[in-house]
């Protein structure tokens, strides 16, 4: 309490404001700017509105692409095995020979894993993913033969070195077929990654529109203050003194932008999402599914749109204030 | 306070509009600076205020030579100067108070002491009870009342004022220079560039004239 009183005495006799002072005006100040620019903006609804809008379509199209990419990828990850490669043994090969093999595999550098499944355990599972289940019961004998699944090591996982592997693994007596649709592997990987580049180019460039509309949105304003800032640099405010308000107007546009973006995701994906679940249906799949997005990824895309708020609009305040100096 | 050595200035493409002038302003002095129309006079007080820089000389403010100031500094220094416009330059979309208030706000002063400190200015001039009202809903020596008030809101070591009266009656413009009078008396180092002859002789101050950029006495 009495350091208190006592810098304040000390305040009274300084025509400047001491340290304590300014730092606590400057957090006032940016509080003040914080709600002073947010009711200029609701001051011109219409304006404000339309800019965020703007922003939110552009933000919203890459971060709906987004969350497909990650739908995608479920599926694709439901696909996990694509790269293991089952080994179909002879029919005259004994349970006992089948494990010796597993063994024999499992020392390999390239093999990382290998399971082994008997007959029973191969028919169950096929009834399963099949859909086939009524129609297998129907079998008197089990057809299926005995089956190693072999999983590569994590370098042999390219498709070059997978069928390299494959041909290898077919030369052990005891092996019927091995299968790996190396083919389709190599479509669906570089479907994934046109997929993901496509999602990247155009949410750069999106990303640069936002930039761009907020950037804009903020020169009109700077150059409708332009006397404000004239005689606020006279009287001594400096550069970031002048530049806080118009940051701040980014700072709304931007999350403005960014909660418009999401209702934006949300309505369209709750649209999409009927014509989609009768095609999961057809598909027998539960993972083709689009559900509202995440709340991280919400504050992830809040985050981003505030930040290309508040790049805009340095950009613009930086570009802009060097050419307004009093003559 | 103030002092040119040799000061040079030349916009580009022209010829100088200061040449060589030497100058000296004491501290808690008061003076007036006149002459004709191009003479140099806006020009020597926008050298003093940073708007300009020199070309060639020295010069001299409250103890900062400002042919050396980096630009990052400039705001600091012209808060130290207290300048007043002809055309006032207030910002009419905002309260007296607000107006006078800015200058505190920008040096980052308390809510406490800058209401203290307006309050305290604008009584000195007279408006007190006009703070509430936008600058547009006063008349032409009200305003130039409210500029001034922003001017010395902040004590600064220097006053400047180009033609403060140029757009005021005689009336208004005694009474604005009496004000000025009345802030030199407490130590403020005032300049004033006016062409009003008549009245800057009232006022028995000292007078700098300046023709073609050159101070003549």
């Amino acid at each position: 309490m009495k350091t208190i009183i006592k810098t304040k005495k000390a305040q009274l006799r300084q025509s400047r404001p001491g340290f304590f002072t300014i730092i606590q005006s400057f957090l006032l100040s940016h509080w003040h700017y914080f709600t002073a620019t947010m009711s200029q903006l609701s001051k011109t609804p219409v304006s404000t509105f339309m800019t965020s809008a703007a922003l939110g379509i552009a933000l919203a199209l890459p971060a709906g692409l987004y969350e497909m990419m990650l739908s995608v990828q479920k599926v694709g990850n439901e696909f996990d095995n694509i790269h293991k490669i089952s080994l179909f043994l002879k029919p005259d090969v004994s349970q006992e020979q089948a494990q010796k093999l597993q063994i024999k595999l499992k020392s390999s550098a390239s093999i990382s894993a290998v399971e082994y499944k008997d007959q029973k355990q191969a028919l169950e599972e096929f009834k399963e993913f099949s859909g086939f289940g009524d129609a297998i019961n129907a079998l008197n004998d089990n057809p299926l033969p005995q089956v190693l699944i072999v999983e590569p090591s994590l370098m042999y996982l390219e498709p070059s070195n997978l069928e390299q592997l494959l041909v290898t693994l077919k030369q052990n007596p005891e092996v019927k077929t091995a299968q790996l649709d190396v083919q389709w592997l190599k479509k669906l990987f570089s479907l994934i990654s046109l997929a993901k580049t496509g999602v990247l180019v155009i949410s750069s460039l999106l990303g640069l529109a936002v930039l761009l509309i907020i950037g804009n949105t903020i020169r009109l304003d700077i150059e409708n203050r332009r006397q404000e800032i004239l005689v606020t640099k006279l009287i001594g405010g400096t550069n970031s003194f002048i530049r806080r308000p118009f940051l701040y107007l980014g700072i709304w546009y931007g999350l403005l932008g960014g909660i418009l973006a999401i209702v934006l995701v949300d309505i369209s994906f709750l649209i999409i999402k009927q014509p989609l679940s009768t095609l999961a249906e057809l598909y027998q799949s539960d993972l083709l599914t689009l559900n509202s997005t995440e709340i991280s990824h919400n504050i992830e895309l809040l985050t981003i749109s505030i930040l290309l708020g508040l790049l805009g609009a340095l950009i613009a305040v930086n570009q802009q204030l060097k050419k307004i100096e009093p003559t | 306070m103030i002092k040119f050595e040799n000061v040079y200035k030349r916009y580009p493409g022209s010829k100088e509009a200061l040449a060589n002038v030497n100058l000296h302003l004491d501290k808690g002095e008061m003076a007036f600076l006149t002459g004709h129309s191009g003479a140099g006079k806006s020009t020597l007080l926008k050298l003093i205020t940073l708007i300009e820089r020199t070309t060639a000389g020295k010069l001299t403010v409250g103890g900062n030579q400002l042919d050396k100031v980096k630009s990052y500094s400039i705001p600091y220094i012209r808060r130290n100067i207290g300048i007043i416009f002809q055309d006032y330059q207030l910002l009419l979309d905002r309260t007296v108070f607000d107006n006078v208030a800015l200058p505190l706000t920008i040096s980052g002063f308390s809510k406490h002491e800058i209401r203290k400190r307006v309050s305290a200015a604008l009584d000195k001039v007279g408006l007190l009870q006009f703070e509430k009202y936008l600058p547009v809903q006063l008349s032409g020596g009200e305003q130039q009342r409210v500029g001034i008030a922003r001017a010395v809101v902040n004590k600064p070591a220097i006053l400047l004022a180009d033609e403060p009266t140029g757009s005021l009656d005689p009336e208004l413009s005694k009474e604005i220079m009496s004000l000025f009078e009345q802030f030199n008396q407490v130590g403020v180092t005032v300049l004033i560039a006016s062409h009003d002859l008549a009245l800057i002789n009232e006022m028995n101050k000292r007078i700098i004239r300046l023709e073609h950029g050159k101070v003549i006495s």
